[in-house]
């Protein structure tokens, strides 16, 4: 705090620091949020949305499939966890990355896998199931569970194995030592894990258009309806409002929880290496739960990729060399020209995300004036907003003016770069925090000037979740599909948007084209991936 | 040739330094003694450029430090959990200071090696610091500082983390490395036992106050006041009178300073009492301790307050039996009742 004045220009650098992201967000995330929020009260449009007793059904599904996925995957995620943190056994890392992945694979993709097991001839076929809530359920566990795993299963290895041993000693059965020593320990990451998998699955959109039938249909199917359909940009803003409202109810239900468990947090431990199975008993549970739990995951990925490879039931490339032709229908482009499309975007929008959520994590680590306190609330919010209210805000807030989405193509970059800011925030800023601030004492003492400390103490840290941000936010980039939708220009279409058109389209050429894109856009994401987990963070992780 | 002057800290409105004067002359080594929270560590931040201070200056040689960054004052600062860089390996951190200040790699090398033969880490130039023990790391961060030539080396609390005979070793080290260079050094520690055995000049501090700045000698012999007597490990205080400088106390009359009169403490330095078989005082033994090889033995002497008393562990006599001793009168002092 009370440090040596800096000169001017290391003033200067520190006001654009704060400067640059606050008018970033204030333009293209505030602006077209108050625009929403204008069109929907303007009109009385919310009255009309909590009278109407369809769109009210719309929002009491919504509520409904979110809660129930939230349910779902918590049940089938906290052993996944609880046998990854504490056990070692072989295949245990390829395991966690294994169900890292769904998560950052597109929802697009996501919807897709779900549905080519679940077609004719697919290995769940037999159930009968057509689209609606079964398939919906399914996709939102397999999606979240990296969650689940990540968040409980990493505070899970820290906590002290000892005081279960305590537990045992004081003459807790196994039962015992677990419902009254481990849960309660656990509480507050599960809180944590339950309150995001309920925003995202209450905003989900890709795996609902995909696997969701008319009869349910959520907020964010509807948003798009109303605005695709209907043209009724009104009640498409106060549904909006709507979901920004939930999921505001969501994330101040989930703090309060946390409150009240914030008192007894237990004595944390450095992550422990868990241990090998020791009796016979433990070898079948790790067996029993981490065999199941791959096999979930990794099938659905390699049905799609066999699906693309067997367009016709026979072995051949015939759809990727498909991918090339234009075909007659709503896509005005060939697939191969939309991974052309979605690079690109994604190479602009993980840059603005990177330097945007960079300088606004450096800016609120150092944790100067009222203006960084400001935006450590404003570069979250757009975690609580569903990217189809961002796409929504953009177009409402950005036609004919100054700024049009009709003709400012860079304008889909943006959109994905907001979605994208959060998450490199949340990246960079636990990396910055974790520098001991001794160390950069230590450096000046031994006659290192400011920017000297900025580049020997932070930035080796820095830069390596720098990176690890940039990974995340081009697979965010390259996936994000309900913000993109309301932007994009129809020669601009990306990789998630030709999928999704292609799978409305009927024919197994369109299906083939479909599943081949979605087996590029996945490996992609998954080789992203691959990237994030061979970087190790100090900090933490998102 | 280091001069605090009146030096006073603020941080959110609580006051942590509330007006230091010290001085440290060429050569000498200072100790600041205190307990902690006293602001010892805070009156090093001040000297290092870490921390601006809210009142008072600084100077070197007569120059005021207020306008010289950090990393231009050349002070040596040895951190108290040696904040040593844990992704490099030992001679990166030993080698940071001389990167900073340009020096060639040729000769970075070279110095770098002397300053890890000097120390007893020749050997270990090439691995992570993580891997050595606490006195090792101790010694990396001594190096580290010590091989870029400060003019004035601070010491935080040095041997706080140590065991005992990594303690006893370093002590020696540090002590022969400031004689050697005849380096200024300010020390912070909260054991008065380091502080005399490394400093010419001890500084007594006590809620951001320097309460007596004296040799280590006349600090034992004359504490300022019963507090920094007690902090130096002086037994209880026991309430007594005075009646124109000289205290009544249950071990004879002393002098009181000043020509005290009225309410007043005394207490006995832990050397005042000696078990003597012809000594003129008498009472029962109720406990011994041993204290690694001597032992400590406290007797209730009739009629007034317990006292101990430190001898061989050979002439420990049992518990309950009755002993003589004698009192030196020069070891009991008395001070004015707060």
């Amino acid at each position: 705090m009370d440090r040596h004045r800096r000169p001017l220009i290391g003033r200067l650098g520190r006001a654009a620091r704060v400067a640059l992201p606050l008018a970033f967000l204030a333009v293209f995330f505030v602006w077209p949020l108050g625009t929403i929020l204008g069109r929907a009260v303007s009109g009385a449009a919310l009255l009309d949305v909590l009278g109407d007793s369809a769109l009210r059904r719309v929002i009491a599904f919504t509520a409904f499939q979110a809660v129930a996925s939230t349910a779902l995957t918590l049940a089938v995620g906290l052993p996944i966890a609880g046998v990854i943190a504490r056990y070692r056994f072989p295949g245990r890392s390829a395991l966690r990355v294994l169900l890292t992945v769904p998560f950052v694979l597109p929802t697009v993709v996501v919807g897709t896998a779900f549905l080519t097991v679940l077609r004719p001839g697919g290995p769940l076929a037999f159930l009968g199931w057509q689209r609606g809530i079964g398939p919906l359920l399914l996709a939102h566990v397999f999606f979240n569970l990296a969650v689940v795993v990540r968040v409980v299963g990493g505070f899970w290895a820290t906590l002290d194995p000892t005081r279960e041993a305590a537990a045992r000693t004081l003459g807790a059965s196994r039962l015992r030592t677990f419902t009254g020593v481990t849960l309660p320990a656990l509480a507050p990451a599960v809180i944590t894990a339950a309150a995001i998998v309920t925003c995202f699955t209450f905003t989900s959109f890709g795996a609902v258009l995909i696997l969701s039938d008319v009869a349910h249909t959520t907020i964010e199917t509807e948003i798009a309806r109303q605005v695709f359909r209907f043209a009724d940009l009104p009640v498409a803003a106060a549904l909006a409002v709507v979901q920004v409202v939930a999921i505001g109810v969501v994330l101040a239900v989930a703090a309060r929880a946390q409150e009240r468990w914030a008192g007894r947090r237990s004595r944390v431990t450095a992550e422990a290496a868990g241990r090998r199975p020791r009796s016979a008993g433990e070898r079948v549970l790790v067996a029993a739960v981490a065999g199941p739990a791959a096999v979930f995951v990794a099938v659905p990925l390699a049905v799609l990729v066999v699906r693309s490879l067997r367009p016709g039931g026979e072995w051949s490339l015939a759809a990727y060399r498909g991918l090339g032709r234009v075909a007659p229908g709503p896509l005005l482009v060939s697939p191969l020209h939309t991974i052309g499309t979605s690079l690109a975007f994604a190479f602009v929008a993980t840059g603005i995300a990177v330097v945007v959520g960079g300088t606004a994590a450096v800016a609120i680590a150092a944790r100067r004036g009222r203006a960084t306190r400001l935006m450590d609330v404003l570069v979250t919010l757009p975690l609580g907003t569903s990217a189809v209210t961002v796409g929504l805000g953009m177009l409402l807030a950005f036609s004919g003016g100054l700024l049009d989405v009709a003709t400012d193509a860079w304008i889909v970059p943006v959109a994905q770069a907001v979605v994208a800011v959060p998450f490199v925030v949340r990246t960079v800023l636990p990396a910055l925090r974790s520098v001991d601030p001794r160390l950069r004492d230590a450096a000046a003492v031994l006659g290192a000037s400011p920017r000297r400390v900025w580049r020997e103490v932070d930035l080796p840290v820095t830069a390596r979740a720098a990176a690890v941000a940039a990974a995340f936010a081009a697979a965010i980039s390259l996936g994000e599909f309900g913000a993109t939708l309301f932007v994009a220009r129809p020669d601009a279409v990306t990789m998630p948007l030709a999928i999704e058109r292609l799978l409305a389209r009927p024919g197994d050429a369109a299906a083939g084209s479909a599943f081949a894109l979605a087996t590029v856009l996945m490996v992609i994401t998954a080789a992203l991936v691959l990237v994030v987990d061979r970087v190790r963070l100090p900090g933490g992780e998102v | 040739m280091l001069a605090i002057e009146g030096v006073r800290v603020a941080i959110d409105g609580r006051t942590v330094l509330d007006g230091v004067d010290l001085a440290v002359s060429d050569g000498e080594t200072v100790a600041v003694l205190g307990p902690s929270g006293c602001g010892k560590t805070t009156l090093l931040r001040v000297v290092a450029g870490l921390l601006t201070a809210t009142a008072g200056r600084v100077t070197w040689a007569g120059e005021d430090l207020a306008r010289v960054p950090v990393h231009r004052r050349g002070f040596g600062f040895v951190f108290q959990d040696y904040a040593l860089f844990w992704e490099r390996d030992v001679r990166g951190n030993v080698e940071f200071g001389l990167r900073m200040a340009g020096v060639p790699a040729v000769e970075r090398r070279a110095r770098v090696d002397a300053i890890l033969a000097r120390v007893g880490l020749a050997d270990r130039a090439d691995q992570p610091v993580v891997t050595l023990s606490g006195g090792e790391q101790q010694r990396v961060a001594l190096a580290r500082t010590l091989v870029t030539g400060p003019r004035l080396l601070m010491l935080d609390e040095p041997l706080g983390a140590l065991d005992r005979e990594w303690r006893m070793r370093l002590l020696d080290d540090v002590r022969t490395l400031l004689a050697e260079r005849r380096l200024p050094a300010l020390v912070v520690t909260h054991d008065h036992a380091e502080a005399f055995a490394l400093a010419d000049t001890v500084a007594v501090m006590r809620e951001g106050r320097v309460v007596q700045t004296a040799a280590p000698a006349e600090l034992w012999r004359r504490p300022a006041d019963a507090w920094v007597a007690g902090f130096l490990g002086f037994g209880p205080a026991v309430a007594v009178t005075a009646v124109g400088g000289i205290a009544d106390t249950p071990w004879g009359r002393v002098p009181a300073p000043g020509g005290l009169s009225g309410r007043a403490n005394a207490v006995a330095r832990p050397d005042a009492f000696r078990l003597d078989p012809t000594g003129p005082r008498a009472g029962v033994v109720e406990r011994c301790e041993l204290v690694g090889a001597r032992a400590v033995v406290t007797i209730s002497p009739e009629g007034s307050p317990p006292v101990r008393c430190e001898t061989a562990i050979g002439e420990v006599p049992t518990v309950g039996a009755a002993v003589r001793f004698t009192v030196d009168p020069d070891a009991v002092l008395v001070f004015p009742a707060d």
